[in-house]
């Protein structure tokens, strides 16, 4: 009976490889188009394609980036703002996941929905912006790593995670006489590795490719973020519409530009794919002391 | 450590808690002063003469490419203009592509500079900010203590129609570079039709003169194969894609087409273009060439890379674009296609309305107190030789490469530039800003620079004969609800017309769909539209 | 449960009087013994106070002509007029349509995505395998918007690659970027492309949780792989899968306009011309920070009702499980 299962097992299971082999085959093209691009001349590529022809490619796209001094500054920050933020973000949002996931916290209901008014209700940018401006907050580090760090859709989501570990565990700890925040720190954070990995992954891309809130608050230049640095390249070498320009030139700056679109983009998530292993071990074989579930 | 991070939190919290009243008190009051840190101190000067005495301070907003330096004072330009007026501006300078949200939320946020240089500002910015009292009237300026830009308005009169808001006031200081003036102005054609010359000699082919001769020869282009070539092209184009656009062919059937639709006829009536007889004959002609295999496949949805790649393999029998060089190259490969004769003998070269003009390039705000010094230090800048500078670039600096050299008398004349991009060497060492350079001041004050000068001599010499519009429309500035209306109407009526005009030339259907696009050009808001421009040209035409 | 003894001496006032008593004695004792839970929940609730409430005051710029001397408490009030310049934009229903069908079938096709890819990895065992699937799942996530459109246009292009197998296949060459029918599918199965992958990571995360003993006894029952995913797989992800359906949907009317913008071309604009995009073309224009908060009300309203809608929908189909 068993190897009976195990053949219609192996079906799935190979069914399952070959059609992620397909769907990796569809998502690896154009990425392979992506990094290709960033070595190829404009010109070969919008005629004929990525080339194999060597002497088709070139290292303009990246050195034109690279050539920037403002790039290194640019990955220092992001570093920092990326992490500080995510450090931030998450542990604010596990803190407050925590209560709200206590089916009998007082209060619950009405933070729950505070909350939640938030994800749709704002003041809009002016008064945000004349907000950071009043706490001298403008053109700080602050004003990135702290506005943005309460994430309402995080603290739902930590929030139906911790409602899925069972009740029992809690009790058992009560029982022995823990305090709820040992039981937080010492219990339910360690059980949480897979959600608090996942956050702190969300977050630190999303503050690594975000440009906005920098654009509005930062000035000084040794603040500025990536994203910042890379858009200011690109645009460097667009000429503006309806000058009287010099042709020849410009043309040749397009052509730089189209490649540094894509080299900004392999430099920008070169690092970031370099971190990915380290968080994917959290989302392998959970940690789930086994015992309570029966 | 957790512990101590939640201390240290708490701590925060309660610090930002008491800012946040004392800021919450700012914001919440009702009228604010136009005052603050952005803007300077009443110097109380008057009857000014530069250099002053004593230097003194303004504060300027303003953006720049992200390759000039950083702070505006490091170029050669400024550094001269401080000299020699003894007035040091302090710039707030963004880069160009966040200047425009950066601008808006300084604006906003009520903390006014004395001024904004190389503001960017539009139409409804300018009529907006006036409203609401954040830019003031420079008229009276003008009159008392600008002597420079009052010549220029003298010289051109119309220049000082177009900067009038309807309520009289004159709420900016312009831009203006004059190359060519009227129909020989180097805007009055964006999009010229380069043919492939050497195509044309390989297959010993005249340069059309027709419409008719024109398809001849694409097709020629298309079978004959010259050069041996598999992937010809025998024309292109960016549809709806101002100089890229086969708008200027539409000139064999009629009154022709431009970026905008509107041209102005004999009678000083503004007419659409993309309702009129010739038109649709005009689109039914390319759908015509479209069928026949002759236009670009992908000419509907190219971006520009794209249409600059396949030029520069040498792809296209015809395309379209302000430069060859930017495409081509600076060869004499491509040359200008000469006006056609239409099927019914027509030959007619629609002008654009583009004028060498910019409203909104500098703005006084309500937060100056300085009003004369301001008026004054702006006046420098209508200088000739002066705005001739600030425009292109300078002379004499021996750290980097000049665009100009001074001549013995005085004059400037355009260097020759090596490989250097002049547009990286403009960016580097001009400063925009307000300014005029008007015609005559070529062969006076400086030279013109070359690739003016060439392209003018095209226009001049294949164009210009056959434009027969004596008028075009010059860029009126309305008032607010009119500007308003038009924007709302233009959003809706201009995106319908040229999706239907990319829909014919590529689908055809032109002839049976004609009545019912014209039934919803009129739902649209057309004839509203037409009525407003016409109103404003009327007026505009009175002196008034 | 402790009682609070009242002696009821004057009858059903008394009495209810006493139960709000024992109620709100109840909850300060609560508050009192659980301390600890309410200041972990502190730090988030004063920033989302400072944050998020405090500018709220700056919505009421919809209702104000925004004048920059006056501040915002200061400029004068008109009202619904934004509103009512917003809704009587020239075809406001079609572009209000277009809207929420991009939004809405984005979501219907989108949502099962990644939740199905996150099934699919999971059940792949050679861990190297699976960590190179999942890093080119992923990397899509961080190519910029712009760069997407632009591979849309050149792999769609009428010579493109695409049209090329077509032609290869003796089909005809089909304009996907002229066709206003189109551009819905293109505009999401791009995003399926991007993000998907990045979506899936937090299914992966709740489904690599899954108690050992659990597998273990399934499989020892005899349940096949679907039924493993049917019993186990599914339930455990349930309450992410709930969450996120709620959330989206509460979103419909936020789709950016970037995207859209980008994909446009003058021929599909009948589909391609949405909301965002309209705004943004009149925003340039007119720069209006009233106009624009209005329209931002607009939305979130549309996403409140949204949101509570689809909320009591799911709650009903769900045992009561919902936001």
């Amino acid at each position: 009976m068993f190897k009976h299962q195990t053949r219609a097992d192996k079906v799935i299971l190979t069914t399952n490889g070959i059609i992620l082999a397909l769907i990796v085959f569809a998502i690896l093209i154009p990425l392979i188009y992506v990094i290709m691009a960033s070595f190829t001349n404009p010109a070969t590529l919008l005629n004929s394609g990525i080339t194999l022809n060597p002497s088709k490619w070139t290292l303009q796209g990246y050195s034109r980036v690279f050539k920037d001094g403002s790039l290194l500054i640019g990955f220092r920050n992001s570093l920092f703002y990326s992490t500080a933020f995510s450090l931030i973000s998450v542990t604010i949002t596990l803190f407050a996941a925590y209560p709200l996931s206590r089916k009998d916290f007082v209060g619950r209901k009405l933070m729950m929905a505070l909350f939640i008014i938030t994800m749709f209700f704002g003041g809009g940018l002016i008064p945000t912006y004349l907000l950071v401006k009043n706490l001298n907050m403008l053109d700080t580090i602050w004003a990135i790593l702290l506005p943005g760090a309460v994430n309402v859709w995080n603290i739902i989501l930590a929030r139906a995670y911790f409602q899925g570990i069972p009740d029992e565990l809690r009790e058992a700890a009560i029982v022995d006489g823990t305090s709820e925040i040992q039981f937080f720190f010492k219990i339910l954070l360690p059980l949480s590795k897979p959600i608090i990995a996942v956050l702190v992954l969300y977050q630190f891309v999303a503050q690594w490719n975000s440009y906005f809130d920098a654009m509005i608050y930062l000035k000084s230049e040794n603040l500025q973020p990536l994203q910042i640095v890379l858009r200011s390249i690109l645009v460097q070498m667009q000429p503006r519409p309806g000058m009287i320009q010099d042709a020849q030139n410009t043309a040749q700056l397009q052509q730089i530009a189209e490649m540094v679109k894509y080299s900004s983009i392999v430099i920008s998530s070169l690092p970031l794919i370099i971190i990915y292993p380290f968080f994917q071990k959290y989302f392998e074989k959970g940690v789930m002391v086994g015992s309570i579930k029966g | 450590m957790k512990k101590k991070k939640k201390m240290s939190f708490l701590v925060t919290a309660a610090l930002v808690t008491s800012l946040l009243a004392s800021g919450c008190s700012n914001s919440a009051s009702s009228k604010k002063e136009a005052d603050g840190a952005n803007s300077s101190p009443k110097y109380e000067l008057k009857n000014i003469n530069f250099p002053l005495d004593k230097k003194v301070t303004l504060k300027f907003l303003t953006q720049s490419s992200p390759i000039a330096p950083k702070d505006p004072n490091d170029k050669l330009i400024w550094k001269r203009v401080e000299k020699d007026t003894n007035v040091h501006i302090d710039w707030t300078n963004y880069p160009w592509e966040q200047f425009g949200d950066k601008r808006n939320l300084e604006l906003a946020s009520g903390d006014l500079p004395d001024a904004v240089f190389q503001a960017g500002l539009s139409d409804n910015d300018i009529l907006r900010y006036a409203k609401q009292g954040v830019i003031v009237p420079v008229e009276t300026l003008i009159d008392k203590y600008m002597p420079n830009f009052k010549k220029v308005l003298d010289t051109r009169p119309e220049y000082k129609k177009l900067i009038t808001a309807s309520d009289g006031h004159i709420y900016s200081f312009p831009w203006i570079e004059e190359l060519g003036s009227g129909k020989e102005a180097i805007q009055a054609l964006d999009d010229i039709p380069w043919i492939n010359k050497k195509w044309l000699d390989e297959l010993g082919l005249k340069m059309p003169t027709t419409t008719d001769e024109l398809e001849k020869v694409l097709i020629a282009f298309k079978e004959k194969k010259p050069e041996g070539k598999n992937d010809i092209i025998p024309m292109s184009f960016m549809i709806n894609h101002g100089g890229e656009d086969p708008a200027m062919l539409l000139g064999a059937f009629g009154s022709g087409d431009n970026y905008d639709h509107y041209v102005v006829s004999e009678d000083k009536k503004v007419v659409y273009t993309a309702n009129q007889e010739g038109y649709k004959k005009g689109i039914e002609w390319l759908h015509q060439l479209q069928q026949k295999g002759l236009i670009d496949k992908e000419a509907f949805t190219q971006d520009w890379n794209t249409y600059v790649a396949k030029g520069k393999n040498g792809r296209y029998g015809l395309y379209f674009t302000w430069d060859r060089a930017n495409i081509s190259g600076n060869n004499e490969d491509y040359v200008p296609l000469p006006p056609l004769k239409g099927p019914d003998g027509q030959i007619n070269v629609a002008r654009t309305n583009g004028y060498g003009f910019d409203r909104g390039r500098m703005v006084v705000t309500s937060a100056n107190k300085n009003l004369e010094l301001t008026a004054k230090w702006i006046d420098k800048a209508y200088e000739p030789i002066q705005s001739v500078q600030n425009n292109w670039g300078t002379y004499g600096d021996k750290k980097q490469q000049n665009i100009f050299e001074l001549t013995s008398n005085g004059s400037l004349k355009h260097l020759p530039l090596g490989s250097t991009s002049p547009w990286d060497l403009r960016q580097k060492t001009n400063v925009d800003g307000p300014l005029a350079v008007l015609d005559n001041y070529y062969g006076t004050v400086t030279t013109m620079p070359d690739d003016a000068a060439w392209r003018l001599d095209i226009l001049h010499k294949i164009y210009v004969p056959s434009m027969k519009a004596t008028y075009n429309y010059p860029p009126i500035f309305l008032d607010k609800e009119d500007q308003d209306q038009l924007t709302q109407l233009e959003t809706v009526v201009k995106p319908y017309v040229e999706r239907k005009k990319a829909e014919w030339i590529l689908k055809g259907g032109i002839e049976k769909q004609w009545d019912d696009y014209l039934k919803q050009l009129d739902k649209n808001g057309l004839p509203k539209l037409l009525d407003i421009k016409q109103k404003a040209l009327d007026k505009f035409n009175a002196g008034e | 449960m402790e009682q609070i003894y009242q002696k009821v001496e004057n009858g059903p006032n008394e009495i209810m009087k006493a139960e709000v008593g024992t109620k709100m004695s109840r909850n300060l004792k609560y508050m009192k013994n659980n301390y600890q839970l309410y200041l972990l929940v502190l730090p988030a609730l004063i920033l989302l106070i400072i944050f998020k409430y405090v500018p709220m005051y700056g919505a009421i710029i919809a209702f104000k002509d925004f004048n920059p001397l006056q501040g915002i408490m200061g400029s004068p009030w008109i009202g619904w007029e934004n509103f009512e310049k917003f809704m009587s934009t020239p075809d406001f229903i079609n572009l209000l349509k277009n809207t929420l069908k991009l939004s809405a079938f984005g979501l219907i096709f989108g949502f099962p995505v990644p939740i199905i890819l996150a099934l699919m990895i999971h059940r792949i065992k050679r861990v190297a395998i699976k960590k190179n699937i999942q890093l080119v799942l992923y990397a899509p996530n961080f190519i910029s918007v712009v760069v997407v459109v632009g591979i849309v246009f050149i792999f769609l292009s009428p010579v493109g690659p695409i049209n090329r197998f077509i032609t290869f296949l003796g089909g005809d060459n089909i304009s996907f970027m002229t066709e206003p029918s189109y551009f819905r599918t293109i505009y999401i199965i791009s995003d399926i492309w991007q993000f998907a992958g990045w979506a899936s990571i937090v299914y992966l995360a709740a489904l690599s949780n899954v108690s050992q003993d659990l597998i273990d006894a399934a499989k020892i029952d005899g349940a096949n792989i679907l039924q493993q995913i049917r019993h186990i797989d599914l339930p455990t992800i349930k309450p992410i899968m709930v969450i996120q359906f709620i959330l989206a949907a509460g979103n419909i009317m936020s789709l950016g306009f970037e995207k859209a913008y980008l994909l446009q071309t003058s021929m599909n604009l009948p589909t391609s011309e949405i909301l965002p995009t309209y705004v943004y073309k009149i925003g340039l224009q007119m720069g209006d920070y009233g106009y624009s908060t209005a329209i931002g009300l607009f939305n979130a309203v549309i996403n409140v009702i949204l949101l509570i809608s689809v909320n009591q929908i799911v709650k009903r189909l769900n045992e009561g499980e919902g936001i």
